[in-house]
């Protein structure tokens, strides 16, 4: 087993053609990114648009076959599924020639970690161009072989064929074997010429899916391996450190073959998950008990501790415009801390072995772990392979992965394969970390005719997404603060778009019902994107907005989002309340997108449907509970995610501009976001009040509608 | 204490040397061998762990394997398709896209099984609300709901065939 990619390539036989996916540099230079802002409390940051990388992928043609080769990784996204369409359709391959190799150190580069609606957006449209660049060379090389002018030649479903005489042709697996090509692509300029359809096909992993015979990292079976598990500490990894530990009658308990410290965790390996939780519960175990008081106001802790950390719009002159507007409203928004509560919890089997050590995980960027392993274990990443098996559910927090480092550490105490499955109550209190509670202060200056004029924002805690792209407002200033807060937080799905964008688009609706115009037509006013006005026509479409007459506690609510100036969208949703419990429920929702090429419809649905889900668990449910030092939810009772009865019971979504020949611009996080403002603005429509803090629990919603103003 | 136990798995019957507290998840997933059924949280609440005993959904997680009576039928998700054909509820999940990661499809398909046996013919409501125990994190709810709906339709207009 090879364990690094320079083994790998010199393992490839003299009959493969390797193609090297190069980025230009222009292109590395130029690419806007995604980039947030990195707060002092987080570990992961978003990748750019197009991967910081020179050289990103292997195309491989050999024995018949075109293999493509991606570090990122299955999350349940359907990346496998949208590269084998690009890849056969770019070739002109049926797909069972096409196979997909995703997330393995050893014979994938480093393209970047798997986050941020990226993977179709970047890996994708490079392989997309790339087919075209592969097919020129191909042809060209069969002219030298055919000895005939490439201009006579023509691309066909595999072959390169003589379009005088369509017998004569050569398969283009006999062409430049042993050869090792590099093709760079410009993903921000480059344009492809091959018409893409969308055939329909359903996720390649379906079959495995259904039968459960698809690998999660759990599923991994080496000989000999034990289990290995971690003693949970009882405050925040943050606050406290071990100060004793007695393990005597632990380490007696059947089945348990070690106990030790690595680094300041309490790890027990023993023969099985059980025999590892029992002994976990036997260690006894003093930590040191943080100096923090325990009581947490998060919005006035978030504040007061904020420190400017940068001005990230600014333009005209605000508080001038502000002081001669028509209408002036202050609004504040603040929202919870979430967890991404993965079903698969953080999962790894690591085999040390000297020189070739193997680590099998569930994650988001295998590299990053290989890092963490290599620390963990005090060797070099080049000895480490890590491997990504299906992973089962991410969200933005598998991308740092400290159980590799701790599985490859115990295999190495041990001699033997060890299996780390964290516990439901390690996986809400170990990692300690989800999306951050934001709190944004929004001050706006507009005319009567609904004219936004001047707009000052101050988000705190907050990576400032999703605040200045939708509107254009002449006169802007708009402030990015940090908070050095308790719990360490890390991307999850929506990143901080999902907090601005509830806060702003909450705020403009507050905006147009103030001067009595309809929220669709008070933003259309102030567009700065025309592309939205379309989006907005075909949502109000589908959901029939404009000849809605609301039954008794119903309204409808609308929201706009542009995730990152590539993905727009609009949201109209319908929703219903209970006044006697305080219970709200989004019934109906209706999406209208401009995502770019739709590279496989029916794995984008279903994600955009849990991506809905998602938002409803943000609006609706999801808090973590926690205290100044410490998270208390221990399982699924504690921290409600959206269930079958939690969901709208329709959701449609409609397209524009989704064929063709232009990019792929993703879409796993947009459709979170605009959930909770719309289900804001119709809660508004329905009863009158603005709730201004997620989630709407009933007993936030009771206290709204007992409130007098 | 390690004890012999005899349980009849996805049609055979199996002779095993087992702890009786072990719950039937790890005894399935490192026993067996079968790792379909997965560890969501080991208190049953999530489901992913869900295998069929004598026809019913149960959590495999919080079932100590000494309680399941020799005799009683298990079936997990490797034991619902016959060789190349799939259960009908497994075509219908395929067909309805009714997944994302999958880490739940085994419980979810097995508890649409169960649901199914006892009520072939459920409204939307009855199985959303026969559903309503499993978690899919993903959030394919609504694919998961046609899906069900669907292979139930497929079930009726069948001979009568029960899994259990």
């Amino acid at each position: 087993m090879t364990v690094n990619r320079r083994e790998f390539l010199a393992s490839l036989g003299a009959s493969s053609l390797v193609y090297i996916i190069g980025i230009t540099p222009t292109a590395k230079a130029a690419a806007p990114g995604v980039n947030g802002k990195t707060t002092s409390g987080t570990e992961d940051t978003h990748p750019a648009v197009v991967p910081d990388v020179d050289y990103m992928d292997y195309l491989i043609l050999d024995g018949g076959k075109a293999t493509a080769h991606s570090n990122r990784t299955e999350l349940g996204q359907g990346l496998k599924t949208v590269l084998a369409a690009l890849v056969s359709q770019g070739l002109g391959l049926p797909r069972k020639k096409v196979k997909i190799i995703l997330g393995d150190t050893a014979t994938c580069p480093d393209d970047g970690p798997t986050t941020g609606s990226c993977a179709t957006g970047n890996v994708g449209w490079a392989y997309w161009l790339v087919c075209t660049k592969v097919r020129n060379d191909l042809q060209e090389r069969a002219a030298k072989s055919l000895n005939l002018p490439a201009s006579q030649l023509d691309y066909r479903k595999g072959y390169i064929v003589n379009t005088s005489n369509p017998k004569q042709r050569i398969s283009i697996f006999e062409l430049g074997k042993g050869e090792r090509v590099v093709l760079h692509v410009d993903p921000t300029q480059d344009t492809s010429d091959i018409h893409y359809k969308d055939l329909k096909i359903a996720n390649v992993l379906g079959k495995q899916i259904v039968t459960g015979k698809i690998k999660y990292a759990g599923d991994v079976r080496l000989a000999g391996t034990l289990y290995g598990g971690l003693v949970q500490q009882p405050y925040h990894r943050k606050y406290t450190q071990l100060v004793s530990a007695d393990w005597q009658e632990a380490s007696q308990m059947e089945g348990v073959r070690s106990i030790s410290i690595i680094e300041d965790n309490i790890a027990v390996i023993g023969d099985s998950y059980r025999a590892v939780e029992n002994a976990k519960g036997a260690v006894r175990s003093t930590w040191s008990k943080p100096k923090r008081r325990k009581k947490l106001n998060i919005e006035k802790e978030i504040v007061s501790k904020r420190k400017l950390d940068s001005t990230i719009a600014k333009r005209g002159d605000a508080n001038s415009a502000l002081a001669s507007a028509d209408h002036v409203v202050n609004e504040t928004y603040s929202t919870q801390y979430c967890s991404h509560a993965q079903l698969e919890t953080d999962t790894v089997v690591a085999r040390y072995k000297p020189g070739a050590t193997v680590v099998y995980i569930g994650g988001q960027y295998p590299y990053k772990t290989r890092g963490l392993v290599a620390k963990g274990i005090s060797t070099s990443e080049k000895d480490v392979r890590v491997i990504a098996k299906q992973c089962g559910g991410a969200f933005g927090g598998k991308t740092t992965l400290y159980a590799g480092a701790q599985a490859a550490a115990m295999s190495k105490l041990v001699g033997k394969p060890v299996k780390v499955i964290y516990s439901r109550v390690n996986q809400f209190r170990l990692r300690g970390r989800g999306k951050e509670a934001v709190v944004v202060d929004l001050q706006t200056g507009f005319n009567n005719d609904g004219t936004i004029v001047a707009q000052k924002i101050d988000s705190h805690q907050d990576r400032g997404k999703g605040l200045c792209d939708v509107y254009y407002i002449p006169n802007l200033d708009v402030r990015l603060y940090d908070s050095d807060m308790p719990i360490l937080h890390a991307p999850m799905r929506g990143t901080s778009f999902v907090q601005n964008v509830f806060a702003l688009e909450s705020h403009i609706d507050t905006l147009a019902h103030s001067v009595g115009m309809d929220p669709i037509d008070f933003r259309k006013r102030n567009l700065a994107i025309s592309e939205f006005s379309d989006l907005l026509d075909l949502a109000a479409d589908m959901i029939g907005y404009w000849n809605y007459v609301p039954p008794k506690d119903h309204g409808m609510g609308v929201a706009l989002i542009s995730h990152g100036g590539r993905q727009y969208g609009a949201m109209i949703l319908e929703a219903s309340l209970d006044r006697s419990n305080g219970q709200a429920r989004i019934e109906r929702v209706a999406l209208a997108i401009n995502i770019g090429l739709v590279v496989c419809r029916r794995t984008l649905e279903v994600g955009i449907k849990g991506a809905i889900t998602w938002g409803v668990g943000f609006a609706l449910h999801e808090e973590l509970p926690l205290d100044g030092h410490s998270v208390h939810a221990s399982n699924y009772l504690d921290y409600h995610v959206p269930r079958f009865v939690d969901i709208p019971r329709e959701i449609k979504i409609g397209y524009i501009d989704h064929e063709g020949t232009s990019a792929p611009r993703g879409c796993g996080e947009m459709p979170v976001i605009p959930v909770a403002p719309a289900l804001c603005n119709a809660l508004f429509n329905i009863t009158g009040k603005r709730l201004r803090r997620t989630p709407f629990t009933p007993e936030r919603v009771k206290k709204a509608l007992g409130a007098t103003s | 204490m390690k004890k012999k136990l005899v349980l009849n798995i996805n049609g055979a019957d199996k002779t095993l040397d087992v702890d009786p507290e072990e719950p039937l998840l790890w005894v399935l997933r490192d026993t067996l061998r079968l790792t379909g059924a997965k560890f969501g949280c080991g208190v049953g609440v999530c489901g992913a762990c869900s295998v069929l005993i004598d026809g019913s959904a149960r959590r495999s997680c919080i079932v100590p394997v000494g309680t399941v009576a020799q005799g009683q039928e298990i079936v997990t998700i490797e034991g619902l398709s016959k060789g190349n054909a799939l259960h009908p509820v497994q075509k219908a999940f395929l067909k309805h896209d009714a997944f994302c990661c999958g880490f739940c499809t085994p419980g979810m398909i097995i508890t649409a099984v169960s649901l199914l046996n006892s009520n072939p013919s459920p409204s939307r409501e009855e199985i959303i609300e026969g559903m309503n125990s499993q978690i899919c994190r993903c959030g394919a709810y609504i694919h998961i709901i046609d899906a069900v709906e669907k292979a139930a339709a497929v079930m009726r207009n069948q001979s009568p065939m029960r899994v259990s």
